[in-house]
């Protein structure tokens, strides 16, 4: 099965946190303590090709975050 | 006396409730990491003192930034004292897991709910018995219930029941050794947290940050041009019309003053080298320097009204990907905004940057943008020169400063072997309106420290200045100033300034004096051509004059202390903050990049003021042909690096890690 992360997903799109994979353990953290834990939901608002950033709706607030924690958050 | 400590995630109000109850005039504003340090002062409530304590925002013990680790170790060393944990009414899903953390190390917390009247509902005293600690529904900007907090405060018994000291220990053990069973303690917090804010009937309007403004202001396409027109506006507004008006009537208003003392001391002292020195020395020192006022109370005004309103994080989140080109982030455009204040204090807000390489280098961009007290320079030298168009060209110095950052950064970025890709990820906070009362007040703020600060630097460098500059070697006063102490020493090192056109000793020491507070450049010219501020641009195109200028050797002027080394209080706020080598690297770096451009500029005008525009042309276009040469086997020769390198886990570069 194709892994799928956070940044493929287009604006509108509503999906589940699956697992966040990252070698650095304290940043990993962080994303855990945002809201991005397994089975939690979250909207995708914008997301920025160009820029490599993305804003999404996690436990009712809105975050942004680039490309690199993005692509390290997968979803179902 | 007891302490209460305020904590809680960033952007909550924390400063703003400091503000209340303590009744002073902390920045405070609508964006992450404002607070970068502790802040005490003392209060009272019902007749009883206690030290109030503003702790930079967390979002847990795992603190990623320095400003977090301060944070989190304050708590942790006072875990003795009351805690008060501020969580924003519309975020409580995340913001009650610092509480529940708190929680673990002390009961000696209160909580109070900030922007409850955001909120459709929630029953206060069913969040609090659920919780199992006092909870307190405020609203700190509009000053509602603060009273009822202060009670709960005062009436509160610490107790020292239950204690945990080893619980951020545990975090961090737990972090290290396994994330699953990190990921499963905090999945378990949340959902209590889930279950408590169904109990105590919470419900808010939606998630903020979808509103209609934000379709237009994160639009790839317009937020750029819409940022540099607000940008621009201020700029027009400072130098434009509007600061004209006020800039005249104050320095009306200042100068009928300065003749009212003026004349009172002729009247009391009969000494004239005295009378002179209180004239020239102190007087048209000072007044220099405050007839500026108005300008940076503007445009102080108009950054403070885009923080309030939220507009910052928005300006972050559409320039991360931009910035991380150059090797900053998205969050580093908080320092850099902060940087058209006051260097010194932008390069203390660069705590809220997570990687010290990512600080280092936010602090080296930062002398790019060009701060306030560079503003009576180029209002003096503008007006002269450029009068027809003051605003547009301080406007396109700033975006050539800026230009000019960016360039370099870029070059940095390309001489790094290593691509380490910062990470970023920012809360958007909800819009509001910009108070104008706070506005003001963190306005006026601005002004005071100017003030303040001419006080005591500005007056005594002005002071020194005057007298090096009156005195020969002897001590004895002198009439033909070419024989003063700083214009002898001056004149022999003026020859440096000869490349750039700008060979005259006196230009020397207006920089060097720049160097103790930027103000000073422009109270020096003052004191050297022996002048009134008034009069100061006459005397800079007179060719009579100690320092004169032509239109090119303005510019280049202008331009060297556009980009000249930050002042010394910069300096020392940033080996504070990031040691002596980032400190030297920041002077030399400045230092060099000044003259280099300026004599650039220089060779250039000269060869378009002889008529020779073409050779300045192609001069031009065969610099920038080198750069990009340059830049592009620069860059070839770190791919090769690069490619050797991938990711244990992925194979590849998919997570991010490689």
């Amino acid at each position: 099965m194709v892994k799928k992360s956070l940044c493929d997903l287009t604006v509108g799109e509503k999906t589940v946190v699956k697992k966040v994979e990252m070698v650095d353990k304290k940043i990993c953290a962080r994303l855990i303590e945002m809201g991005f834990v397994k089975n939690q939901k979250i909207d995708v608002v914008k997301n920025f090709k160009k820029t490599k950033t993305m804003v999404v709706i996690i436990r009712g607030c809105v975050l942004a975050l680039d490309y690199n924690l993005a692509k390290s958050i997968m979803v179902y | 006396m007891r302490k209460v400590l305020l904590c809680g995630n960033p952007n909550t109000g924390k400063t703003t409730l400091f503000n209340t109850l303590s009744k002073s005039n902390e920045k405070a504003s609508n964006w992450h990491g404002v607070t970068v340090g502790v802040k005490e002062k003392v209060f009272k409530i019902k007749d009883e003192n206690f030290i109030l304590c503003d702790l930079p925002g967390i979002y847990s013990f795992n603190g990623l930034s320095e400003e977090e680790k301060i944070s989190s170790n304050y708590i942790i060393e006072n875990k003795d004292e009351m805690i008060v944990c501020v969580v924003d009414a519309n975020n409580l899903k995340r913001n009650l897991l610092l509480v529940l953390e708190i929680k673990n190390i002390t009961n000696n917390l209160i909580v109070a709910v900030n922007m409850a009247n955001e909120v459709k509902c929630l029953d206060e005293k069913k969040l609090s018995e659920n919780l199992g600690v006092k909870v307190v529904c405020i609203d700190a900007r509009k000053k509602k219930s603060v009273n009822k907090l202060k009670s709960a405060i005062c009436d509160f018994n610490i107790k020292t029941l239950k204690q945990n000291n080893e619980f951020s220990g545990f975090l961090s053990n737990v972090i290290n050794d396994k994330l699953d069973k990190f990921e499963n303690y905090v999945q378990d917090k949340f959902g209590y947290i889930d279950e408590l804010l169904v109990k105590s009937g919470y419900d808010k309007i939606g998630a903020y940050g979808q509103s209609k403004l934000d379709k237009v202001l994160l639009n790839p396409f317009l937020a750029p041009l819409i940022f540099l027109g607000i940008m621009a506006l201020t700029f027009f507004i400072t130098f434009g019309f509007i600061g004209e008006i006020f800039t005249s009537m104050f320095n009306g208003f200042m100068n009928g003053v300065a003749e009212e003392v003026f004349s009172f001391l002729s009247v009391k002292l009969k000494n004239d080298n005295l009378l002179l020195f209180l004239k020239e020395g102190i007087i048209s020192g000072v007044l220099t320097v405050l007839g500026f006022l108005p300008q940076i109370l503007l445009m102080s005004l108009c950054l403070n009204i885009l923080e309030d309103f939220g507009y910052l994080s928005r300006v972050s989140v559409m320039f991360d990907g931009y910035l991380k080109k150059i090797g900053l982030s998205g969050k580093s455009i908080f320092s850099l905004v902060m940087g058209f204040g006051c260097t010194t204090s932008a390069v203390i807000t660069t705590r809220n940057l997570g990687l010290k390489e990512e600080r280092g280098k936010t602090v080296l961009a930062l002398p790019f943008v060009s701060c306030s007290a560079k503003l009576p320079v180029y209002s003096v030298i503008c007006s002269v020169f450029f009068a027809k168009y003051k605003a547009f060209c301080v406007f396109c110095l700033y975006i050539f400063a800026i230009l000019l950052m960016v360039l370099v950064m870029y070059i940095f970025k390309c001489l790094e072997k290593t691509q380490n890709d910062n990470f970023f990820i920012l809360e958007l906070p909800k819009y509001r309106v910009p108070k104008l009362k706070k506005v003001f007040m963190d306005s006026f703020s601005v002004v005071k420290s100017f003030v303040l600060k001419i006080g005591f630097s500005i007056l005594i460098s002005s002071v020194v200045v005057y007298l090096l500059y009156n005195l020969n070697f002897k001590m004895q006063v002198v009439t033909n100033k070419a024989e003063s102490i700083i214009y002898v020493l001056a004149d022999k090192f003026s020859f440096i300034l000869a490349p750039l056109g700008l060979n005259m000793a006196g230009v020397l020491i207006a920089l060097i004096s720049g160097l103790v507070a930027k103000e000073m450049v422009v109270s020096s010219l003052v004191i050297i051509n022996s002048c009134d501020i008034s009069v100061l641009g006459e005397t800079l195109i007179d060719s009579s004059s100690v320092v004169h200028f032509s239109s090119l050797t303005s510019i280049v002027f202008l331009v060297f202390v556009l980009l000249y080394s930050p002042c010394v209080s910069s300096l020392i706020s940033v080996r504070k903050e990031l040691g002596v080598r980032v400190m030297f690297k920041s002077f030399l770096l400045q230092s060099f990049i000044a003259y280099l451009v300026s004599f650039i500029v220089y060779i250039l005008g000269l060869f378009v003021v002889k008529g020779m525009w073409w050779l300045s042309l192609i001069l031009c276009i065969s610099l920038a042909i080198i750069m990009i040469v340059v830049i592009k086997l620069i860059k070839r020769k770190n791919i090769h690096v690069e490619t050797n390198i991938k990711c244990l886990n992925c194979e590849g570069n998919r997570c991010g890690n490689y």
